[in-house]
């Protein structure tokens, strides 16, 4: 089911109101977009303690960046591209350290987040299902996927987060739909 | 091959997948609670430290503050006081005495406040009517000075009437077309008509229909011109302007409350009568005040003051030789160099000791001498 996050027309005014120093409006608007956030996160990364580390940085980056903050777009749409920015740095410096200690210089080689054993048998068969085939995506369907799922984010915002065009985004998306599928027809078959 | 996953797409993008039922049963996690209150209390304390910036700078003004605002009342005060000191000593000193007819025996007292001159302290050329005694009271330069200037006229007086044999013309007159007919020396009430006549002159009302009737006029006067009596009609309704210009700075001085409005002469003697018994000095001034704009009006009968008691506003005599300055100026800047130069030398005649003004376009040796 689709769980599009909301704009409330307010999320600009609220940045805005934090900004002159309304602490209150943060916690409005940490409140209303910490979840979706943290989910994309924690699912795009594979690694609670990793998504974590991103997740704060992200906010930090956005307490920092207050004063300048413009309201030229969905306020969703610029904690996105920081969350976006701030998972590519991260995955840069673990990819190097990890990439090193394994020989190989592919950043793709942490493309496959393990959603670990415990982790797997706390979910239902689809559930656990689904989370190996997104685990099994490239990253960047993956992060399509977890950006219309989470962020509720249109073909040309889920582009202009990740820095690429409206047709890319819609190819990446229709490979991890099939996937995805695929791993759910599995799933159904089996239940059958 | 392209139009199925399309058609998925679609659906999916309209929230009608499996896949998205499917995604929905991983569960709607969260941060943990410990990472929500590192991050609300960065939030917090990054808007804590601006404010305590914003603070800071406040702090570091109002240390400043207390000086600023005492530099900013040094620069206004000084050039106020400054300004304040100079228009002192440009006024000429001014002390008031009244020279009481009854006791003219005694020394005349000199009186405590400021603004109006004794009639008898005048120059010649200000000098009140004739029954005023000379009683010098005031001791100061001022005094002196006007007292030197009075003998010095008086003598001048005498010189030319010997020479001449008769009587000398109206020196204060401008006007060629005004008859040189006997009349009193100019006196301080002559010299503030002429100042109102000049006003009438430049406002173009000299003949103005709607002006009252003049006041009595005294015998030497009526025997003069026509012109005369017209141009005191206008003045009349003039002089009322003149005086309310003049209220506000003498107001203070006088307490006369609103002389600024005109008074029919009648009225104005009746309200110096209710005004004597309870203060002397300001039926004096009003008095004074009352003949500078009626210089020929008989002074009815049981009046309690004569004309010898009034005493006379020092500030109008230096306005009317100040404005004959500016006319004379008005003649040089004009081109009328012969004119200005023996309006100067009759302006010296009337003012010998007269110090010109840095403003003035003539010296003293500019002055022609007078034909006569």
């Amino acid at each position: 089911m689709l769980s599009p996050m909301r704009e409330p027309d307010d999320d600009r005014e609220l940045m805005l109101r934090y900004a002159k120093g309304d602490a209150l409006a943060f916690e409005q608007l940490y409140n209303r977009h910490k979840g979706p956030l943290f989910r994309y996160l924690a699912r795009h990364t594979g690694n609670g303690a990793n998504a974590e580390d991103v997740f704060q940085e992200t906010w930090i980056k956005v307490i920092r960046a207050r004063e300048r903050y413009r309201p030229v777009a969905k306020f969703s749409t610029w904690l996105y591209q920081i969350a976006h920015n701030c998972f590519i740095d991260y995955v840069r410096r673990q990819g190097r350290n990890a990439l090193e200690a394994a020989g190989t210089t592919e950043p793709d080689a942490l493309d496959a987040p393990n959603p670990g054993p415990g982790r797997a048998a706390e979910l239902s068969e689809t559930a656990a299902k689904i989370a190996a085939a997104l685990a099994a995506l490239p990253g960047e369907q993956r992060e399509a996927f977890l950006l219309r799922e989470e962020g509720g984010f249109s073909l040309q915002e889920i582009g202009s987060i990740t820095g690429v065009g409206r047709e890319t985004v819609k190819s990446r998306l229709r490979y991890a739909l099939g996937r995805l599928r695929v791993a759910l027809e599995d799933a159904d078959d089996r239940q059958a | 091959m392209t139009d199925k996953p399309d058609k998925s797409l679609e659906e999916y993008l309209d929230g009608g997948s499996s896949v998205s039922r499917g995604y929905a049963e991983l569960g709607r996690t969260g941060p943990p609670a410990a990472l929500d209150r590192t991050i609300l209390s960065a939030a917090r304390e990054a808007v804590a430290r601006e404010e305590d910036a914003t603070v800071i700078r406040v702090r570091r003004w109002r240390k400043w503050s207390v000086s600023a605002a005492l530099a900013a009342t040094v620069v206004v005060a000084v050039p106020l006081v400054v300004r304040v000191v100079d228009l002192r000593i440009d006024e000429p000193p001014e002390r008031y005495a009244t020279a009481d007819t009854r006791d003219a025996g005694a020394p005349a007292e000199v009186q405590p406040d400021a603004g109006l001159v004794d009639a008898t302290q005048l120059p010649a050329g200000f000098a009140p009517p004739p029954e005023s005694p000379a009683a010098v009271t005031a001791p100061d330069e001022f005094a002196k000075r006007l007292a030197a200037q009075e003998m010095r006229a008086d003598e001048d007086a005498r010189l030319r009437a010997e020479s001449v044999g008769e009587a000398e013309p109206d020196a204060a007159t401008t006007r060629p077309m005004r008859p040189a007919s006997v009349k009193p020396e100019p006196n301080a009430a002559a010299e503030a008509q002429r100042l109102a006549r000049r006003e009438l002159s430049d406002a173009g009302e000299l003949s103005d229909p709607a002006a009252p009737a003049a006041p009595a006029l005294a015998d030497a006067d009526m025997a003069t011109d026509l012109f005369e009596f017209t141009d005191k009609a206008a003045m009349n309704a003039r002089v009322a302007r003149v005086v309310a210009d003049d209220t506000a700075s003498e107001q203070a001085v006088s307490g006369a409350g609103a002389r600024g409005d005109y008074l029919a002469p009648q009225r104005f003697l009746e309200r110096i009568s209710g005004l004597y018994p309870d203060d002397p000095l300001a039926a004096k001034r009003e008095l004074g005040e009352f003949l500078l704009m009626y210089p020929d009006a008989d002074l009815p009968e049981g009046f309690p003051l004569a004309r010898a008691d009034a005493v006379y506003p020092q500030r109008r005599i230096v306005q009317a030789a100040d404005a004959w300055l500016r006319d004379i100026a008005g003649l040089a800047y004009e081109g009328r160099i012969d004119a200005a130069r023996q309006q100067l030398a009759r302006f010296f005649e009337r003012y010998p000791d007269y110090e010109l003004p840095g403003w003035f376009p003539l010296t003293p040796d500019d002055a022609a001498p007078i034909e006569r």
